[in-house]
């Protein structure tokens, strides 16, 4: 097979042999449908027997063969071979030789995690009539092959103490759970003992299946099965005050009603809710509306909003939760309540277009979309289209080195990864430089999931570590697109006793204005 | 360098080589009959050729009213196998899957069922390829599946492995990874146990045991790199029971297919298992999928008959039609998908679609590469339906065996169902046979004879590595194996020789650390490749005749059931190989004058 050659980089190393690993690379002839796996095979062959690698099936079905592709975890006979790509092996799992690495788990079979029917077993002979319901989510987890390439993706890999198994072992309990001959109680219990709140929710795992299972929604969905029974104990403590303050004071964070809204006394904004009507929809989001260092922001935009004569207005006293902390973490009934308030809230002031400071509500309207045609952005989207048409100009320039850490719910839930860096881009004279984990990988704050409401057990903090990374990124600024993100970067950037800053990419531009 | 690895010894009561579907329902039922079991298998258990189905066929609840187990008997016998089969192996298939498909669900399977809750067949297979030669024969909807995806894809075959791989925990089978089979042992004309080779951590495992069962699956990269199976499958539990004196039997009967697949010639091909559009225009000629070469023609309309009226009239067309296209240089081939609208394949191969999409390929576009996929042969360590084979304490399954293999046709789908009916039995009488015989002590020089070839082969610096001898076999059968003649098989016959005298004795593992060395491996499936291919290519020159899809030649184009209703049994006697014939019995229906029906 003739064709270019590409480039090929392979990670090298032995346990209990090599003081550090090294890279080698090969050329490596490329064609239609060259896959990682065929790369390999052709170094083996022709260059270097002794590169280690697993592989097996040859056809996606066997979870032999993942590794690292460019930094992202994937099947080797089912990743496309691209010129200039870094194999290594699967993060976070300790490495044996090359690509090689330990598959070792937690032991749960001990805790019951193992098939056991409820009641007579079936006689001989015969088959049960198995009515099913949840067809599609069981059969969805059945489709696990063992690759490992979610547990690799999941950022508690840098966690070296934690409780949350991991998303793999979720799915297999997902499994266990839906499946119609056990009982649920026994498998959720052991989701609980490791972790079930722990999870981020930032996408990472349904990201990166080969079998695209998602993982994330199998979570999220043990979790509202726990909700549903106070017997089992299983929910936090501050995940039921968080959904009771949603639903007696409109935000998660304990603030009475009326306090929303306050960020924008003196602004003279339009108040959609007496009767004035303007194109788009402001919602700051209740993220937004309390801390007095997010109100500042929320000010900010405001400012830039203004700049740029968008024609905009909010829901003053009236703006309510956009209902994502119920979401993800399993408060279903609650969820859909706000749903139904909220389309009957937009409705009612014929709310057609909406820009949000936070990627959760941005993400969450996305999803709920009541009326046809209803636009949802984030502020970034929206400062980036005025940039382009030239509404924006940013004139200040500054001298940051400037990393922006991709918040998971505009990046891998929503797929905006550019706008974001269009808007800093344009700050004249700052250096634009990228972590480690970036775009599709980024390593999440840790404040989604319930994450920020949760002193989740992950030690070093996810936040700890992303920080870091953007240290050795050698950036003097951390730009983020989400509250949460903030707070979560903040916190422990004050741990760490760091002088990097973290910015909203807002603050940046209107001090670039 | 000098490898040296460890030793280590262990003692069991049955020893399983090979953790597909076979070897672990092998284990599952020893274990269960209360002896200490070990499983060693060579890549990570649940992975190996075993992931791979999407259907088994029994006539069990789910079988339509008008079915019956004598109808898929003759299904296998009569029309699968046209009489060439061991018709003792057929009986038990067909009686015992349906219990071992059903007794999965009591170790936590399910099989898919419909909206009533019933366990829904999987229609798509009951439809057949029906040549003129064979309208008389009809087969019923009695397949059924465990998680069904399109027409023709599922994974019943991953979710059956991984069932077993949880029973084998649940019994306390001691499971080995990443460990391979390599020599086994005997004292006295028994089989005593086998050396491993655990890769994984670099050491030897010298395993004792009353009873080995051997469930290494086929041959099928005997063809390296078109091997339709898993990387594993180099013949290896063949070539040891060979060694061991154990009677092979059928192993010129060879399953071939022909699957789209994108990879280059020189690395494992992906291989998208189960394409609905099947390549033979004969077949659905509503699909409108048709065969073209680089230069996109339809090219088997180029080679005769223009209508086959007999499978092997189809097969030698396509087999020539394949090879000639390949050796004159008009390949790479496609399976020629343009004319198929993008719903259509989202419907009926979603996984087909993922590639295409991965490839960039749009809707009027839409291509995959074809080749000869070798897949398995129907033949292999002869047993009886004990699982025994013709050496005292050595068993074997399955696809190793000379048992009923998944087939084409009515025949088809029974590749889970004899994992299961035959590791069954094999583990059922192995156990049996443990309990009544002792252990022995293992001469060490049978220790000693492969652990110093190996430190040889890690010693030598310059020499041949093992994989390029892999290849050079794999060229040989694909060359001269595939589209088969008598001269080419002779040349076949030779070379195989001159690699043995020239190469092997040359072979040089170049790995500096045990660690994972699978280099040591391939030289090991080396002398198993050599071994089995050099039966293969001596039963094939040996079988004058063309019959069915399971052993096509050019000079021998036709069926002869008066010469060639035998099977070809191979055997190790004082160090040769010898081929010896018996005829096929006929214990339960026996041919007509034509050969494709029972006699009244």
């Amino acid at each position: 097979m003739t064709g270019n050659l590409i480039k090929v980089t392979v990670y090298r190393f032995e346990a209990g042999r090599d003081r550090e690993p090294r890279y080698e690379t090969w050329q490596v002839p490329s064609g239609e449908g060259i896959m990682v796996l065929d790369a390999l095979n052709y170094i083996r062959q022709n260059h270097d027997p002794t590169l280690r690698f697993r592989h097996s099936c040859h056809m996606g079905k066997c979870g032999s063969c993942a590794v690292m592709v460019n930094g992202r975890p994937g099947l080797a006979c089912w990743e496309l071979a691209v010129d200039g790509m870094v194999i290594e092996p699967l993060r976070g799992l300790p490495v044996i030789a090359d690509l090689v690495v330990e598959r070792t788990e937690v032991d749960l079979d001990r805790e019951g995690l193992a098939f056991q029917r409820r009641g007579m077993p079936v006689p001989q002979g015969q088959v049960e009539r198995l009515p099913l319901s949840h067809r599609k989510e069981l059969d969805e987890t059945r489709t696990c092959i063992n690759c490992f390439s979610c547990v690799s993706a999941c950022p508690y890999v840098y966690a070296e103490e934690k409780e949350f198994v991991g998303p793999k072992r979720m799915v297999e309990i997902a499994r266990h759970v839906y499946d119609p001959r056990q009982d649920e109680n026994r498998p959720l219990v052991v989701a609980v003992h490791h972790g079930l709140w722990d999870c981020i929710a930032c996408n990472a795992c349904t990201s990166v299946c080969p079998q695209q299972i998602n993982a994330r929604q199998r979570i999220l969905d043990l979790r509202s099965m726990v909700m549903e029974r106070p017997g089992l104990q299983g929910l936090p403590r501050q995940i039921r005050r968080m959904n009771e303050s949603i639903l007696t004071l409109g935000n998660p964070y304990h603030y009475p009603k009326t306090d929303k809204g306050k960020w924008a006394v003196g602004l003279n904004l339009k108040d959609l809710t007496r009767g004035e009507k303007a194109e788009w929809l402001y919602f700051a989001g209740c993220a937004q509306s309390f801390d007095p260092r997010d109100q500042e922001v929320a000010r900010g935009l405001v400012k830039l909003f203004q700049a740029i004569g968008l024609d905009f207005g909010t829901l003053g006293a009236g703006e309510p939760c956009c209902g994502d902390p119920a979401r993800y973490s399993g408060e279903e009934g609650l969820a859909a309540h706000i749903r139904e308030q909220n389309a009957e809230l937009f409705a009612r002031y014929r709310i057609a277009r909406i820009v949000t400071t936070c990627p959760h509500g941005h993400y969450r309207f996305n999803e709920d979309r009541s009326a046809p045609g209803q636009q949802v952005k984030h502020y970034t989207q929206v400062l980036a289209a005025a940039i382009k048409d030239g509404r924006l100009k940013l004139r200040r320039p500054s001298k940051r080195t400037i990393v922006y850490h991709d918040s998971c719910y505009l990046g891998r839930y929503s797929g905006i990864y550019e706008e974001p860096r269009t808007v800093l881009a344009a700050i004249p004279g700052v250096k634009l430089v990228e972590m480690k984990d970036t775009r599709e990988n980024s390593l999440c704050c840790g404040g989604g999931g319930g994450g920020s409401f949760l002193d989740v057990k992950a030690r070093p903090r996810l936040s700890w570590v992303r920080v870091r990374q953007a240290i050795e990124a050698g950036a003097d600024t951390i730009a983020v697109a989400c509250p949460m993100c903030r707070a979560m970067l903040e916190d422990a950037v004050k741990n760490l006793e760091s002088d990097i800053e973290v910015m909203h990419i807002s603050e940046l531009a209107l001090l670039a204005l | 360098m000098n490898l040296v690895l460890k030793k280590q010894y262990l003692d069991t009561d049955v020893l399983v080589i090979g953790g597909g579907i076979a070897g672990a329902r092998a284990a599952v039922e020893a274990a269960g009959a209360g002896v200490d079991v070990t499983l060693v298998t060579k890549g990570i258990f649940g992975s190996g050729t075993s992931v791979g189905p999407v259907v088994c066929a029994a006539v069990g609840p789910w079988a339509p009213k008008d079915d019956s187990k004598d109808l898929h008997f003759e299904g296998i016998v009569v029309t699968g196998r046209r009489f060439l089969c061991d018709q003792e192996h057929a009986r038990v298939l067909v009686d015992e899957a349906p219990e071992r498909l059903m007794e999965l669900e009591r170790f936590g399977h399910l099989w898919d069922r419909d909206e009533n809750g019933n366990i829904a067949p999987y229609p798509e297979f009951a439809e057949e390829l029906r040549l003129p030669e064979e309208s008389h024969h009809y087969h019923k909807n009695r397949y059924v599946s465990s998680v069904r995806e399109g027409m023709y894809y599922g994974y019943t075959g991953h979710n059956v492995l991984q069932v077993l791989r949880s029973e084998c925990r649940r019994r306390g089978v001691r499971i080995i990874e990443e460990t391979a089979g390599i020599r086994l042992f005997t004292d006295d004309g028994r089989v005593t146990g086998a050396l491993a080779l655990d890769y994984l951590n670099g050491r030897w495992l010298v395993i004792q045991a009353p009873a080995t069962i051997i469930s290494t699956g086929s041959i099928s990269q005997l063809w390296y790199p078109w091997g339709l199976a898993s990387r594993e499958m180099t013949g290896d539990g063949v070539a040891m029971a060979y060694r061991a004196g154990a009677v092979i039997s059928d192993l010129e009967l060879m399953m071939t297919a022909y699957l789209p697949s994108v990879a280059p010639s020189w690395s494992g091909r992906h291989k998208l298992l189960q394409s609905v559009i099947e390549a033979s225009p004969y077949y659905r000629p509503e699909y409108r999928v048709r065969w073209i070469n680089a230069v996109g023609e339809d090219f088997l309309l180029k080679y005769p008959p223009k209508v086959p009226y007999t499978y092997e009239e189809l097969y030698l067309k396509v087999i020539k039609g394949v090879q000639t296209e390949l050796d004159e240089g008009r390949g790479p081939l496609y399976m020629d998908y343009r004319s198929l609208p993008r719903d259509f394949l989202e419907r009926v191969a979603p996984f087909i679609l993922r590639m295409m999409d991965k490839l960039g390929r749009k809707e009027g576009d839409y291509l995959l590469e074809v080749g000869p996929n070798p897949m398995w042969s129907f033949g292999g360590i002869k047993i009886n339906t004990r699982g025994e084979s013709s050496v005292p304490g050595l068993y074997a399954c399955a696809d190793a065996s000379n048992a009923i293999k998944d087939g084409f046709g009515a025949s088809v789908a029974c590749g889970v169902t004899t994992c299961l009916v035959t590791g069954t039995r094999a583990g059922r009488y192995a156990a049996e046979y443990s309990q009544k015989t002792g252990r022995s002590q293992t001469k060490a020089t049978q220790v000693s004879e492969t652990t110093s070839r190996a430190l040889a082969w890690t010693a030598r610096q310059a020499g041949i590595p093992p994989l390029k001898v892999k290849h050079e076999i794999g060229s040989i059968m694909r060359t001269h194996m595939h589209l088969k003649n008598e001269s080419g098989m002779l040349k076949a016959r030779d070379k195989l020789t001159a690699v043995r005298t020239d190469m092997l004795p040359k072979l040089s593992v170049r790995s500096t650390s045990p660690r994972y060395c699978y280099e040591l491996i391939e030289a090991f499936e080396v002398e198993n490749m050599l071994d089995t291919a050099e039966m293969m290519v001596e039963a094939s020159i040996l079988r004058k005749e063309s019959r069915r899809h399971m052993f096509i030649r050019e000079d021998f184009p036709k069926r002869d059931d008066r010469n060639w209703l035998k099977h070809i049994n191979i055997q190790r006697d004082d160090g040769r190989m010898r081929l010896v014939t018996t005829p096929v019995a006929f214990p339960y229906v026996k041919p007509d004058e034509s050969g494709l029906r029972p006699a009244k």
